[in-house]
């Protein structure tokens, strides 16, 4: 994913600074320049509070997918305006945005919704949790004409996933009420930081921390950091989805 | 000599000295060389990579890395290696020193037409 190495020069020491930011699966690799000498320190920061998911729907519709639960529902894109639209044409029905955020760390997280709907007092929208297939939590953010935020804070277990319900009512909406879904952001909200397992694999195969860039954990040479004379790639796994951080060695 | 090696000697890109090693064994297990050039300083590290699957070696298989004087400069910490994972060895677990010698790679107890590297830093 995006990634950056910006390498200062010390007299002896040179500092290393390897930022990423990891895939939806929380791994990265970033390409090392040359460096040459002992790594004498290796330490890791990550961002808490990234945002994981960044849905506007004005710009990214095709991404999402709708399963419309029933016959009895038009489930629409609206060109025009560039939000998720729904319409329900006769008994009203749940329909499900399908697009799941799978495979993220247990956590803490916030979802940030706006939606709008239109003739149905009754509208929610709710946020659901699964973990392996089961129902763990569903938030519901109250129902508005307007263009409204909606927030949710919840704990992602470990293999949870997250699915975003549009409801249209409990029986009692109209035919014809219309329901829009502008955005959808799902925040980190762990307050500790968190990195990922990092390597710094040399062209000769050899990790150069020795196996010491395991989670949180910060090294000196003294835990036996070895040296580097040759290209290399920092390998993140392990780490939260999207999350970004910074991978920083010292190296005389 | 024994076995086949391809050597890697890197003497004079930065301060860092590197001699990669790709060495296969003969049918009794051994593979020899002596660098072209001679190395001096401190070794850093020292990394014994085995092969996998067909050629994985025996495990505890061993090397030696002796200077012009017969020295192991490994200080004995490349005998009854792992074939399963990469060692590590490090100037704190012993690892010696070179002063303007040549290096003689000696490995024995590979197993029949096996591989590995061994990849040494000095300076």
């Amino acid at each position: 994913m995006i990634m950056a190495t910006t390498v200062t020069n010390f007299n002896p020491t040179q500092r290393v600074d390897i930022a990423y930011t990891a895939d939806n699966s929380g791994e990265a690799t970033v390409s090392v320049p040359a460096l040459d000498g002992v790594i004498t320190g290796y330490y890791q920061t990550s961002r808490p509070n990234d945002t994981l998911l960044n849905q506007n729907f004005a710009t990214n519709l095709d991404s999402w997918t709708f399963a419309q639960s029933t016959e009895e529902w038009l489930t629409t894109f609206d060109g025009k305006s560039g939000v998720a639209h729904l319409t329900s044409t006769a008994i009203p029905q749940r329909s499900a945005i399908t697009q799941i955020v799978a495979d993220m760390n247990a956590g803490d997280y916030v979802v940030n919704i706006e939606y709008q709907t239109s003739g149905d007092a009754n509208a929610t929208v709710d946020v659901i949790i699964f973990q392996d297939a089961t129902h763990v939590y569903t938030g519901t953010s109250a129902t508005s004409a307007v263009w409204a935020t909606g927030s949710h804070s919840f704990t992602l277990p470990a293999n949870g996933q997250m699915l975003v319900q549009l409801a249209l009512g409990d029986g009692s909406v109209n035919p014809g009420a219309e329901w829009y879904l502008n955005y959808i952001r799902l925040v980190d909200n762990t307050t500790a930081e968190r990195g990922g397992d990092v390597t710094i694999i040399d062209d000769d195969g050899v990790d150069a921390l020795n196996g010491n860039g395991a989670l949180y954990q910060s090294a000196s040479f003294k835990d036996g950091l070895m040296a580097l004379s040759t290209t290399s790639t920092a390998n993140v796994t392990g780490a939260r989805a999207m999350a970004s951080g910074v991978i920083t060695l010292w190296v005389r | 000599m024994a076995g086949t090696v391809t050597a890697v000697e890197q003497t004079s890109v930065g301060t860092v000295k590197r001699l990669k090693l790709t060495w296969v064994s003969s049918a009794g297990g051994a593979a020899d060389y002596t660098t072209t050039v001679p190395f001096d300083g401190d070794l850093i590290c020292a990394s014994f990579i085995p092969d996998g699957g067909g050629t994985q070696p025996s495990n505890l298989y061993d090397v030696t890395l002796a200077d012009s004087d017969g020295v192991d400069v490994l200080n004995g910490l490349g005998a009854n290696l792992s074939n399963a994972a990469t060692v590590n060895k490090l100037k704190s677990d012993g690892l010696l020193a070179v002063a303007g010698s040549t290096l003689v790679l000696s490995v024995t107890n590979g197993g029949n037409a096996k591989g590995g590297v061994v990849r040494l830093l000095l300076r």
